[in-house]
């Protein structure tokens, strides 16, 4: 996913030809092969600190602003706002694709979807790419992974570079992420000696992805339970609940349920009743790491692969580029924190950055050919390689560039194009390519966008 | 015979009494006749469905017995398969009070998991004791404990599979309570009222089920439906219902068979 930096930001390489070549050459089984424990000593030696461990949260379907410290009224996540609290939350992140493998592609390679060619559902990393569990196996890290994966299958008890600890049930998150929990409880408490590997343990949450389920058993103006018990506590419609109906016609064959507005209400109460799921999930995980003892030495992030539609748009699930898909939470809490607690409504972050960022806080070199930043010098309070705009892609055809004033939507062989002020419309409700007075802006939008995918390494099945 | 699929029910309708009758879930079922005292000593098991095709994948045991003057232990057996052999279990034993609630004092519970070949993972082989007393919950791991305030009264996901079954139906009043889902995730603002009754088909005989909902923070509405001697025969909720079913052991282990039998005869 992402971005093209100024070349003033282009990152200090600390790459040798040999690591390349390695990573090229051999792929990622050889670097498994090519574990080496006393990486890590060598590191704590030259540090003279312990290399921390890192704790990788994913959760499915959740979009931004569903956390009670992020601003949602409609939720309680005292975990999630316990973790925003202690770290830092990055309000303009993107996912690379706001789709479920693609997504998840490039969080564990720091690549665009069109590099790793991972554009739909269902496909695996290209094994000669280096991904995040390898990466770290072969630094000394100990890599353990629970729930889902979908790269190519949802669950499975073989990950590259990755010891699976728990594995789940497709579809089933309310029935699954407790197992995700209890495995990384499980073997964080267990952790005892002080000594051991630093860790890497990706905990992988199916929900709020259920809510698939849920808009699929009431597709088609299919009859809801309702519980009069709730009927005081249904959020309303969202204040973008309409859209324009002339949108891009990969947009235009969507199907928006044809729910009343007491539906439509009731999809939300639901919707927010599994983000309180997984948070309570989370919460389990994280008083785990205090347990352990090692939570002061270990970083960790929160993210999700893509949002969720809520009504914005009258739009349901994911799979397009407006916020409410696109748009996902990120938090950092890691030791050495500027400001702790602090909400970055600046800097545009994008799944490829998690990557990058983590390989900085364990003090090893980026794989090659990585397109996202370290946010490390952004997290501490230093000046550092920032993005000018970060891109996303869907469905093939779709691709976002996202400048801080300014949101591009553009869908080859579609002469509709979509320009948004994110400033001064924050719902995406006025598409500004249709006029003039913005011509100039259009104009560097699609040159940003065409110079993005020209300067990558577009994947043979991508296009 | 094996319905077509034109034959079929729509197989991604809400969990509700009315689909799981309609998808057959109920049919197989005979829960006995004669007497049934809640209050006693009983053991119910109960399979697992997942909404999504209608599969079922793990079981649920709850034992009670009487214990003391005014104490009620529950041992619990929860097992749920996952994708490529893996297997949760977790066994618990609860000491709770007799009341309305069955409010858990403490507690023990072990959770193993286990891959195709029943080794165990690296996340596995979690042992925890809690207790809950004047407003603390208290649970200790090995040599270390951690205690945090509740607000009372509190009960736990499995205590309300027996609370259920002694509850009067259309004279419940609400009742309000935090939970200990699985006894360590605490989800509060819980509340749980009668929602009617029903005749169903349960095993060839017209049943009339009362039933009671659970909604509050962390959880999608759950659903119970007992029968007329108390005996709880559904609960559901989101994507899964658990449906009372003795057999359901059988399955599981044929299911864990097979399961194991695919994912080692491909490796």
């Amino acid at each position: 996913m992402v971005t093209r930096m100024h070349p003033e930001d282009a990152p200090p390489s600390r790459l040798t030809r040999r690591d390349i070549l390695k990573a090229g050459a051999i792929g990622t089984a050889g670097l498994v092969a090519g574990a080496a424990p006393e990486a890590v000593a060598r590191r704590a030696g030259k540090a003279g600190v312990r290399p921390p461990n890192i704790l990788l949260i994913v959760t499915d379907q959740q979009g931004l602003d569903t956390l009670s410290a992020l601003g949602c009224d409609h939720v309680a996540t005292p975990h999630l706002d316990r973790l925003a609290g202690q770290g830092v939350a990055f309000a303009e992140s993107y996912t690379t694709n706001p789709l479920c493998s693609p997504a998840r592609s490039s969080l564990f390679t720091g690549r665009p979807t069109l590099e790793t060619g991972v554009v739909v559902n269902g496909r695996p990393i290209p094994e000669t790419m280096p991904s995040m569990g390898a990466w770290f196996r072969q630094e000394g890290y100990e890599t353990l992974y629970a729930g889902k994966w979908h790269l190519p299958a949802s669950y499975t008890p073989s990950i590259p570079g990755f010891d699976v600890i728990a594995t789940g049930i497709n579809g089933q998150g309310g029935v699954c992420d407790a197992g995700v929990s209890r495995a990384c409880q499980a073997y964080l408490r267990g952790r005892r000696d002080a000594t051991r590997k630093p860790f890497l343990m990706v905990a992988s949450f199916l929900q709020p992805h259920d809510v698939c389920q849920f808009v699929s058993m009431h597709a088609g103006r299919k009859e809801m339970v309702f519980y009069d018990a709730v009927a005081d506590d249904l959020p309303p419609l969202p204040n973008n609940f309409e859209f324009d109906p002339r949108e891009p016609a990969a947009m235009r064959r969507r199907k928006r349920p044809q729910w009343s507005e007491k539906q439509w209400r009731y999809y939300l109460w639901n919707y927010y009743r599994m983000v309180e799921m997984v948070d309570a999930e989370i919460g389990r995980v994280l008083d785990a790491l205090d347990d352990s003892g090692e939570a002061d030495n270990t970083v960790v992030v929160f993210t999700a692969d893509h949002g969720e539609g809520r009504g914005r748009h009258q739009l349901v699930t994911k799979n397009y580029l407006y916020d409410e898909a696109a748009r996902v939470p990120l938090i950092v809490r890691a030791p050495g924190l500027a400001r702790p607690g602090r909400v970055n409504r600046e800097r545009l972050v994008s799944g490829v950055d998690i990557l990058p960022t983590l390989c900085e806080y364990a003090g090893i070199d980026t794989p090659p050919k990585v397109r996202g930043l370290s946010l490390k010098p952004a997290l501490e309070g230093r000046d550092g390689p920032a993005h000018h705009f970060v891109a996303a892609e869907v469905t093939r055809t779709g691709r976002m560039i996202r400048t801080k004033r300014y949101k591009y939507i553009a869908y080859a062989n579609d002469p509709v194009e979509q320009l948004f002020d994110m400033q001064a419309d924050r719902g995406e409700m006025k598409n500004l390519a249709a006029g003039t007075a913005h011509a100039a802006a259009l104009k560097e939008h699609r040159k940003l966008l065409a110079d993005w995918q020209h300067g990558l390494d577009i994947h043979p099945e991508a296009s | 015979m094996a319905k077509t699929k034109a034959q079929q029910p729509e197989r991604t309708r809400p969990i509700t009494v009315e689909s799981l009758g309609a998808f057959g879930v109920l049919s197989g079922l005979s829960p006995p006749a004669e007497r049934f005292d809640p209050a006693g000593e009983w053991t119910q098991t109960y399979r697992l469905w997942m909404v999504q095709r209608y599969r079922s994948g793990g079981k649920l045991v709850v034992r009670r017995a009487p214990s003391g003057r005014d104490g009620v232990r529950l041992r619990v057996e929860s097992t749920i398969a996952e994708y490529g052999g893996h297997l949760r279990r977790l066994e618990a034993v609860l000491d709770c009070a007799a009341d309305t609630l069955c409010s858990p004092r403490g507690w023990r519970l072990k959770a193993t998991h286990l891959d195709v070949r029943d080794k165990p993972t690296a996340g596995s082989g979690l042992s925890e004791r809690g207790t809950l007393a004047d407003g603390a919950w208290t649970v200790r791991f090995g040599d270390r404990s951690r205690t945090r305030k509740v607000p009372s009264p509190v009960t736990s996901n499995w205590s309300l599979f027996e609370a259920v079954q002694r509850l009067p139906g259309k004279d419940t009043q609400p009742l309000g309570f935090a939970m200990l889902d699985e006894m360590d995730l605490l989800k509060l603002d819980q509340q749980l009222s009668f929602c009617g009754t029903k005749q169903v088909q349960v095993g060839g005989r017209k049943r009339t089920l009362r039933g009671y909902a659970q909604i509050g923070c962390g959880v999608l509405p759950w659903q119970y439906w007992v029968d007329e001697q108390g005996r709880l025969l559904l609960a559901f909720s989101g994507v899964r219902a658990y449906v009372w079913d003795p057999q359901a052991e059988q399955f599981v282990q044929k299911q864990r068979k097979a399961a194991q039998s695919r994912a080692l005869g491909r490796r």
